[in-house]
C-alpha cells in the first residue's frame, strides 16, 4: 500500500504531491466523478513544476484513481462494483455491425420540478427537483437513439457537477453506493416530434421503438425512470427466455 | 445549475393528461374533457395539446372515436419475453376473451431461412400454421409458426382457433418447448397483414422473430410474428 509509505519533506516531490491528492479524495474534498484542479493550478498551489505534477498524477491515473480525458482534465474515480457482465435477461442491444464506436451527447441536462407525474412514480412530492437528462446515443457517428433520464433530485445531489460524458450514469451511482438491483423495462412503439425526428435522421416516418425501464434499488425504492426511442431499423434487440 | 429549464409544453401536457386520469381514476372507454375545457383547464394552447394527445393516441393510451372526443384506451395486454408463456395464457390471466383464427395450416418445403433457423435440409416438409390472435375480437398479432412435420405428424387434425400450439405439442407429440431466444424490431404491414389486422397499409408494427428450443436444445419452433403495439407492450426484468 503506497498510503502506508511514510511521507517526509525529504521524499521527492511527485510522490509528496500524489499523497495530497490521494488524501483529498480519501477524504472526500475531491468526489468521485468530479474534476481535480488542473495541472498549471496545482503546480500553482504548491509552488512546484508543472511536470512534477503530471508525475504524481500519472502514478494515481494508473492506479485507477483518477481518469485523464483529452481536452478536459482529471476526474476522480469512485469505487467501482464488480457488475455481473452476463446480468439474467432483459433486452439487449446488439447493433447490426460488430465493433462499432458508442458515443454519447448530452443535450440536457439540468433539474425540474417533479411535477405530478414524476411525483406518482417516485414517491415525492410535485415541488420537488428530479434530475433530467436527455442525451443522443450515436454509433459510428451514426445517431441511434434519443435518452431521456429522471431521477430524483435527492437521490444524487452530486450529479449536479458531474460531467456526463466522461462517466456514465451507472459508474456515478457504483460511486455513491447506489445499487440497482432491479429493473422493468417495457417496449412500445411511439412517435417522435419532428424535432427529436430530425435528430435521429428521421425523415418522413417518425416511428421508433421506445424503451421504458423503472429501476429499483434492494430497498424496493425507484431510483430511476428512463425512456429511450431507439432507431427500429439500426438496432436488434434479442432476448433469451425459459421456463 | 444557473439556467432555469423549462419543461417543454407539449411534454407538459402530456404529463397532465396522464396524471389527470391517474388523479380521476379513469377507466378504460371514459371520455377525456373537451379540448377546449383542457386548454383552460392547464393554460395550454390548441395546437400544444393536440400535439401532446397525439402522442398519447401513437404510445396507446388515449384512443380517438370520428367526432365522438377522445378516449382512455384499455391496459396493453403486457407480454413478459422472459417467459414461455404462450399467448393464450396471457389472454387468460389478463382476464380477457381470446381471440384465434386460423388464417392457413399447411405442409410446404423448407426454404433456405428455416433450414438455417431448425437445422433441417433444404426441401424437408415443414408444418406452416399462420393464425391471428387477439382480444375480444380485436386482432392484435399475426404468428406464423414453422415445425418439422417430421415431429408432428398428424397435427393438421387439431383446431388451432380453440387448442394453443404448445399445449397440443407438449400434449400430443411430446415436444416441451422450454427455452429460446428472440429479436424484435420495427416493421410495416404489407397489404395482407393490413387486411387481417384490420388496419392501415404501412401502419408501424413489432416485429418479433426467433427459434424455440426443447429440453435438449434442439430447435422446434421457429416463428415470425407482427404485434400491434396499441394493444400489446412486451416486458422484460433486468436483474444486475
Amino acid at each position: 500500500m503506497a498510503s502506508e509509505r511514510v511521507i517526509t519533506y525529504q521524499t521527492p516531490i511527485y510522490l509528496q504531491l500524489r499523497e495530497v491528492v490521494r488524501t483529498k479524495i480519501e477524504e472526500g474534498e475531491y468526489l468521485p466523478g468530479t474534476a481535480i484542479p488542473s495541472e498549471n493550478e496545482l503546480a500553482e498551489t504548491y509552488g512546484i513544476n508543472r511536470l512534477t505534477v503530471r508525475n504524481g498524477i500519472d502514478a494515481l491515473v494508473g492506479e485507477g484513481m483518477l481518469k485523464r480525458v483529452q481536452g478536459k482534465g482529471v476526474y476522480v474515480v469512485g469505487n467501482k462494483i464488480e457488475r455481473d457482465l452476463d446480468s439474467l435477461g432483459g433486452f439487449t442491444q446488439t447493433m447490426q455491425e460488430k465493433n462499432v464506436r458508442p458515443l454519447i451527447k448530452i443535450l440536457t441536462k439540468t433539474t425540474r420540478k417533479a411535477g405530478d407525474k414524476y411525483s406518482h412514480m417516485f414517491g415525492i412530492r410535485p415541488e420537488d427537483d428530479v434530475h433530467y437528462i436527455k442525451r443522443l446515443c450515436y454509433a459510428d457517428n451514426e445517431p441511434i437513439s434519443i435518452e431521456e433520464i429522471f431521477i430524483p433530485y435527492d437521490i444524487i445531489p452530486k450529479l449536479v457537477g458531474i460531467d456526463l460524458s466522461v462517466f456514465s450514469v451507472y459508474e456515478v451511482y457504483d460511486f455513491y453506493g447506489i445499487k440497482l438491483t432491479r429493473a422493468w423495462q417495457t417496449l412500445d412503439l411511439a412517435e417522435l416530434e419532428p424535432n427529436d425526428a430530425r435528430m435521429l435522421n428521421l425523415e418522413t416516418d417518425k416511428s421508433v421503438l421506445l424503451f421504458s425501464c423503472t429501476s429499483y434499488d434492494e430497498n424496493e425504492r425507484v431510483i430511476e425512470f428512463s425512456r429511450s426511442y431507439t432507431r427500429g431499423d439500426k438496432c436488434n434487440y434479442t432476448v433469451r427466455f425459459n421456463k | 445549475m444557473a439556467n432555469k429549464y423549462r419543461i417543454r409544453p407539449r411534454d407538459l401536457a402530456v404529463e397532465k393528461i396522464e396524471c389527470y386520469i391517474i388523479e380521476h381514476q379513469m377507466q378504460p372507454h371514459q371520455k377525456l374533457p373537451s379540448e377546449r375545457d383542457m386548454c383552460k383547464m392547464w393554460e395550454f394552447n390548441r395546437s400544444t395539446l393536440r400535439s401532446a394527445i397525439h402522442r398519447l393516441l401513437a404510445e396507446g393510451v388515449l384512443y380517438n372515436k370520428m367526432g365522438s372526443g377522445t378516449f382512455v384506451a384499455a391496459p396493453k395486454l403486457v407480454r413478459n419475453l422472459q417467459d414461455v408463456k404462450s399467448f393464450t395464457q396471457v389472454v387468460e390471466e389478463a382476464g380477457k376473451n381470446l381471440y384465434a383464427r386460423v388464417v392457413s395450416l399447411k405442409t410446404i418445403e423448407s426454404t433456405k431461412q428455416i433450414s438455417k433457423k431448425l437445422y433441417l435440409p433444404l426441401g424437408h416438409k415443414i408444418i406452416e400454421l399462420v393464425r391471428v390472435r387477439g382480444v375480444d375480437e380485436v386482432p392484435i398479432l399475426i404468428e406464423t409458426s414453422y415445425i418439422d412435420a417430421e415431429k408432428c405428424q398428424g397435427i393438421e387434425n387439431y383446431d388451432f382457433s380453440v387448442n394453443s400450439l404448445y399445449g397440443i405439442l407438449e400434449e400430443e407429440f411430446g415436444l416441451r418447448l422450454v427455452r429460446g431466444y428472440e429479436k424484435l424490431s420495427i416493421t410495416y404491414t404489407d397489404a395482407n397483414e393490413a387486411t387481417l389486422l384490420g388496419i392501415e397499409e404501412g401502419a408501424p408494427v413489432i416485429y418479433q422473430t426467433g427459434v424455440v428450443n426443447d429440453e435438449n436444445n434442439e430447435p422446434i419452433e421457429y416463428f415470425r410474428s407482427i404485434a400491434r403495439s396499441e394493444y400489446i407492450r412486451f416486458a422484460s426484468v433486468l436483474i444486475r
